[in-house]
């Protein structure tokens, strides 16, 4: 007659930590991993052949300083030279050759429409207006950007995701512990 | 660069090219995440609680965000004052994240009594991991973009870009270029100089003295300002000869190896 086994009842093997070791000890391949992503994205982006508009002192029909000079010489300075036209919605190129880079930074801006398309669409309104006309050459004093507090916030609350996972966590392990 | 980096999956990806390819403040979610929890395994090998880890990592990340956004504000009063322009300040600053964060959590270890320098200890590998995936942040935004260059390790942003509107507004590109003159990958240089931190400094013995984070701040401010160099972003600022992070370098190196040789006299 066999003796009656013991029942044994498995308990669950609770290892404090065991996540954030398992994390931790994969991170150098992780970061390995992030080297190739490098070359790849490096790759990527690596310069395309130069398409219309890159710069040939030599064509009357695009003539753009090459890259180094003109450096210092902003686009409505240059004498004789005469912006494409700003036309509403027509885009980021548009708006980039009327410095609307600088609504960015909250920096007054030239016939600008709807600068938030021409970036991420973060942070940037744009009102319309005529910019005053200096010979040929329109000079970027009329509309202002104004940095929309409320869609800025709305952008960067994002990152406070990490400090609820964190503060979550906490809760967790002290509750468990 | 995040819309060209769609662009180019999109054959392969359809509209989830979209999802995949993350923004700014995605990376910088990824990065700190991870780094939090490799902070929490370091501390744990060092005799810090999970949950004393966490309450310190929470301030620290807290003081970081505000010392990462701080610095282009201070910027921009200092702007303000030289030329009477106000330029509402925009974007992060690295600098000012780690210091934040340094100060923040160096305040709450020691209101909890505990070794500050051991806990730096165990956040330095982290440290670098996370700066790796900022800056892929900031090179899926444009951002932090290089100076322009022939080299064959130039990159172009597309139309639009930050470099793209800024060659543009210099007068060194039409405004109908498909893209931007190439620039250095500083981005991608920065990224490196995060792995290459994190592999050296987690290689290194940790006896929680604090010598891990010390080699970690001395690395990431030599990086940075030979990394400055290429940069070409105008909007960063300067002091004097020296760019702003050039300058916090140098006093981020000074103070923290003055602070650490404190430490270790009093410690005896």
């Amino acid at each position: 007659m066999m003796a009656a086994r013991p029942s044994v009842t498995l308990s669950p093997v609770v290892d404090p930590g065991g996540f954030e070791r398992g994390i931790a000890r994969r991170m150098p391949q992780l970061m390995l991993g992030g080297l190739a992503l490098l070359v790849i994205l490096w790759w990527m982006a690596a310069q395309p052949p130069p398409g219309p508009g890159w710069g040939d002192p030599n064509n009357p029909q695009q003539p753009w300083p090459q890259q180094g000079q003109g450096q210092q010489q902003g686009y409505g300075q240059q004498p004789g030279r005469v912006p494409p036209p700003n036309t509403p919605s027509s885009g980021c190129s548009a708006c980039a050759g009327l410095d609307c880079a600088d609504c960015l930074s909250g920096i007054d801006c030239a016939d600008c429409v709807d600068c938030g398309d021409c970036l991420s669409g973060l942070d940037c309104s744009c009102a319309v207006s005529k910019a005053p006309v200096v010979g040929a050459v329109p000079v970027a004093t009329g509309a202002r950007c104004s940095t929309n507090p409320w869609k800025r916030l709305a952008g960067s609350s994002g990152l406070l995701l990490p400090l609820v996972v964190m503060i979550g966590w906490r809760r967790r392990v002290r509750r468990y512990s | 660069m995040r819309p060209r980096l769609v662009m180019l999956l999109e054959p392969w990806l359809g509209s989830l090219a979209a999802l995949v390819v993350p923004s700014y403040a995605v990376m910088l979610v990824i990065g700190s995440l991870l780094g939090a929890i490799v902070i929490v395994d370091e501390a744990r090998r060092l005799g810090f609680a999970r949950r004393d880890s966490l309450a310190v990592l929470s301030v620290a990340y807290a003081c970081g965000l505000v010392g990462a956004y701080l610095v282009p504000a201070v910027q921009g009063v200092v702007a303000w004052s030289d030329n009477g322009r106000f330029v509402a300040p925009t974007g992060m600053a690295a600098y000012g994240g780690l210091i934040g964060g340094v100060l923040g959590g160096s305040v709450m270890l020691a209101r909890m009594r505990r070794p500050i320098w051991t806990f730096l200890d165990a956040t330095a590998p982290a440290l670098g991991l996370g700066y790796f995936f900022a800056r892929l942040g900031c090179f899926s935004a444009g951002c932090d973009y290089g100076r322009i260059t022939t080299s064959r390790l130039g990159i172009t942003f597309p139309a639009g870009s930050y470099a793209f509107r800024d060659h543009v507004a210099s007068g060194a590109l039409s405004p109908d270029a498909p893209s931007s003159l190439p620039v250095h990958p500083t981005q991608l240089y920065a990224a490196l100089s995060g792995v290459v931190l994190y592999l050296l400094v987690r290689a290194m013995p940790s006896d929680g003295d604090g010598r891990r984070f010390v080699a970690l701040v001395i690395g990431y401010g030599v990086a940075r300002s030979v990394i400055e160099v290429f940069r070409g972003d105008a909007s960063r600022g300067h002091i004097g000869a020296l760019s702003t992070s050039q300058m916090l370098a140098v006093v981020t190196v000074l103070v923290t190896l003055a602070a650490w040789r404190r430490a270790r006299v009093s410690s005896g």
